[in-house]
């Protein structure tokens, strides 16, 4: 199978340019601490139950699964919650890191920037998305690979480690005889 | 039917466990000896300290789960028994690092393949690293110990076409290729050791030794995090520890202190070199956390004609050593080759695609085989391995260097994991690589494999064996503990557990750690019953623990 072509407006961005763009932007500087590992603040602790992404951000992933898993958009519907849970048990740390990668992607001079976005997520069509995902995924920049390859993993993950999309790897689920056989999965054991 | 479930028996038999974020916890212990970790260095530990008498206190910073816990659901595990929630990196993001964070630490999810420490590996030890007293003989003894407590045995039923896909292939091309030992009783080779053994069959720390130490009167503190020690001129006095929630947030308004006249740290490598980190231990010569080791796995997938179901079965029972020691151990990075079970999220995490190519793959996992291949770092001086580091709110990271010694081996273990693959068979194999395209032969794939850059971030790596950070050796300038695992400059520090390794292990790690946790913590267990003794070399006559399974 060929490599997707590099495609977006980021990867005509030389990376020289790209570098001397990213001092623009205190959300740039703060966005490659996301990969670096030296984060801002943790975040403060929540109360057992409340979101981790602001709504804007839960909008990214909202736009971005249903090109990241070639499915309609109702089909992947909520997914946003499922990650804020994953997310939300990361610690605050890579939690932080990771709203540091929204965040750039919220704000639109960045979204811009890096990722050749114009529109804002509700409203970029199919193929700037597929773009952008393309764009991070083979520009020469490891930040921008890894920040794919984040995006990606969680979004694929939650999606597939989800009993109600075992189908769609032809995972049958934990086999019959274990499900029958073991006290955990008895009702009357489940104490 | 399962294994009885002892822990829950235990609870209910009244044994002494306390979870750091409930108002009932103590918030002050005293005890003989307080061993931090409860994985494959501290559960060992405890339990022969507690059977030689002395009060013992575990700390864990994860949860006390156990078979009801254990559903085999993959994301609930990925969010409850691994560190930071299956999202620990390096410090640049280039490597995926899997450790355990429950009680039984990284056992209770571990893959049960059971090796001891290979002969080159203890050779290396004693002539580039100083070590004593753990020579292939003198460890001999000491694993076959473990073996037995742990029933390790080796894997005679049939692999899983999983693994039967690496054996067709060493076969093929007349590689060395062998059953893998595991740690189970009664296994119901169902293939969910990843997410806690929901039958209790595999012998891991959280159904052997902390279960038997709780048992012989030891206590056990669970969501605890050690923050720092409490050093006093050249002892340590204790420590103090904080509540972690289920969500891995420190509850800022705990504070338990612990009082022992002798402490372990066994919270495994990064996390035993970042409590020292933390606690500005005595280190003149800058060794804490650094030549910390991963094994850095890159992986090759594969389509097979035939169904082979990666997600059943034990997940690994075959392994190829062709490659690990072909050119002297200090010559280029040799690998062993293996094959991790696939379970729907991992591999939908790990491919890395998107779009049409994501789903396409994803609907053939049940055809889909992956070969690993694990890297022996730390054998030669450009695989210095990695520093641990603390962030700012204190908790580690490890910043690794990737050097092209380790891109040289990474590229020969991919070419060999492909040509196994096509040589058992495969329709087609893609490499774990952001520039990989799907090989349709093995012509092709060795042609493009040799043309492929080998990048940070573009060569996917990963690692489920970290280790070092706290070198032994008897010399303080090179060492940071000695042989015995003794803190060359604290007295009544030891470290006993994955991180004392010098070098990876080039075999999974499990058995070395157990084989080494047992002799060191004996050897500690008869220093701190004789009342002035000393612990210096060799002990005198064989330990009882070694009388009584022999
Ligand atoms: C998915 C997976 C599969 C594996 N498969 C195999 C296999 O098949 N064979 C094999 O040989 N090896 C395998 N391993 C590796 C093996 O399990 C580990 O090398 C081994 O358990 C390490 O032992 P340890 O005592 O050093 O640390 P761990 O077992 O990781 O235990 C350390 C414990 O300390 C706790 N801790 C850390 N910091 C603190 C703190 N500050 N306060 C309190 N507690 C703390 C941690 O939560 C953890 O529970 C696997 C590992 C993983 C993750
Ligand atoms: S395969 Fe693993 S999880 Fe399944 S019963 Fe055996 S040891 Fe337990």
């Amino acid at each position: 199978m060929p490599n997707p072509q590099p495609q977006s407006s980021l990867s005509t961005l030389s990376r020289r340019a790209f570098l001397k763009w990213s001092a623009a932007g205190a959300t740039l500087t703060a966005s490659t601490s996301f990969l670096e590992g030296c984060a801002s603040q943790p975040t403060a602790i929540r109360p057992e139950g409340q979101a981790t992404l602001p709504s804007d951000q839960a909008t990214v992933f909202e736009a971005l699964a249903p090109v990241i898993l070639d499915r309609d958009a109702v089909e992947t519907r909520g997914i946003s919650q499922a990650i804020d849970a994953g997310i939300g048990s990361f610690g605050p740390i890579n939690e932080a890191q990771f709203g540091e990668l929204l965040g750039l992607l919220t704000l639109s001079p960045t979204r811009a920037l890096v990722g050749g976005l114009w529109s804002d997520w509700p409203n970029a069509d199919k193929e700037d998305l597929s773009d952008f995902l393309n764009g991070w995924r083979n520009s020469s920049l490891g930040l921008l690979n890894a920040g794919y390859g984040a995006l990606v993993k969680i979004t694929a993950s939650v999606y597939y480690g989800d009993a109600r999309h075992f189908g769609d790897s032809g995972y049958p689920g934990p086999p019959a005889h274990a499900l029958q056989g073991l006290p955990q999965f008895q009702k009357e054991t489940a104490a | 039917m399962s294994n009885p479930d002892i822990i829950q028996a235990g609870l209910d038999s009244g044994w002494k466990v306390y979870d750091a974020t409930l108002p009932t916890v103590p918030q002050r212990f005293e005890v003989d000896v307080v061993v931090v970790g409860t994985g494959a260095g501290g559960g060992t530990t405890a339990e022969i300290l507690s059977a030689a008498g002395l009060s013992v206190l575990m700390i864990e910073e994860g949860g006390l789960y156990h078979q009801k816990d254990f559903r085999m659901d993959e994301l609930w595990s990925y969010g409850h028994l691994y560190q930071e929630a299956m999202s620990r990196t390096t410090l640049d993001a280039a490597i995926s690092i899997m450790q355990g964070k429950a009680v039984g630490g990284s056992t209770t999810v571990n893959w049960t393949s059971s090796f001891r420490t290979p002969e080159e590996t203890l050779a290396h030890w004693a002539s580039q690293h100083k070590v004593v007293g753990a020579s292939t003989e003198d460890m001999a003894p000491w694993f076959e110990n473990r073996e037995k407590r742990l029933n390790v045995s080796t894997w005679e039923t049939t692999a899983n076409e999983n693994n039967a896909v690496l054996k067709r292939g060493c076969e093929k091309l007349g590689w060395k290729v062998a059953l893998i030992p595991r740690n189970v009783n009664g296994c119901w080779n169902l293939g969910y050791c990843g997410f806690g053994c929901p039958t209790n069959a595999k012998q891991s720390m959280l159904v052997t030794t902390v279960p038997s130490a709780l048992n012989q009167g030891a206590q056990l503190l669970t969501r605890a995090s050690v923050e720092h020690l409490l050093i006093e001129n050249d002892r340590v006095k204790g420590l103090v520890c904080q509540g972690v929630d289920a969500r891995n947030q420190r509850l800022r308004n705990t504070r338990i202190e612990v009082h022992a006249r002798h402490v372990v740290l066994s919270a495994g490598a990064i996390g035993s070199p970042a409590i020292l980190l933390r606690s500005n231990a005595p280190d003149p010569e800058n060794l804490t956390g650094r030549r910390t080791f991963l094994h850095p796995v890159v992986a090759s997938v594969a389509e097979m004609p035939e169904q082979i179901n990666p997600f059943y079965g034990a997940p690994q029972s075959i392994y190829c050593d062709e490659f690990v020691w072909k050119r002297g151990a200090g010559g280029p990075m040799g690998f062993k080759l293996e094959v991790p079970p696939l379970h729907p999220a991992l591999a939908a995490g790990v491919l890395s695609l998107h779009g049409t190519d994501l789903k396409e793959t994803m609907a053939k996992l049940p055809h889909i085989n992956a070969v690993l291949a694990l890297l022996r770092d730390g054998f030669h001086e450009d695989s210095p391995g990695g520093q641990v580091v603390l962030k700012k709110d204190q908790r580690p990271s490890l910043d690794y260097p990737l050097t092209d010694y380790l891109w040289e081996g990474a590229r020969e273990a991919l070419l060999r994991s492909a040509e196994v693959q096509f040589a058992a068979g495969a329709k087609n194999v893609r490499l774990l690589h952001l520039d990989s395209p799907v090989y349709q032969s093995w012509q092709a794939a060795r042609k493009g494999i040799n043309e492929l850059p080998m990048r940070r971030h573009r060569t996917k790596l990963f690692s489920a064996h970290v280790m070092g950070g706290c070198t032994m050796g008897e010399d303080p300038q090179q060492a940071l503990v000695n042989s015995q695992g003794r803190h060359h400059h604290l007295e009544n520090l030891s470290v006993i557990d994955g991180s004392v390794f010098p070098t990876s292990i080039g075999a999974n790690p499990q058995l070395s750690i157990y084989g080494l946790a047992a002799k060191n913590a004996t050897a500690l267990a008869q220093m701190l019953t004789n009342s002035g003794g000393r612990l210096n070399g060799q002990a005198e006559d064989t330990p009882s623990i070694l009388k009584k399974a022999g």
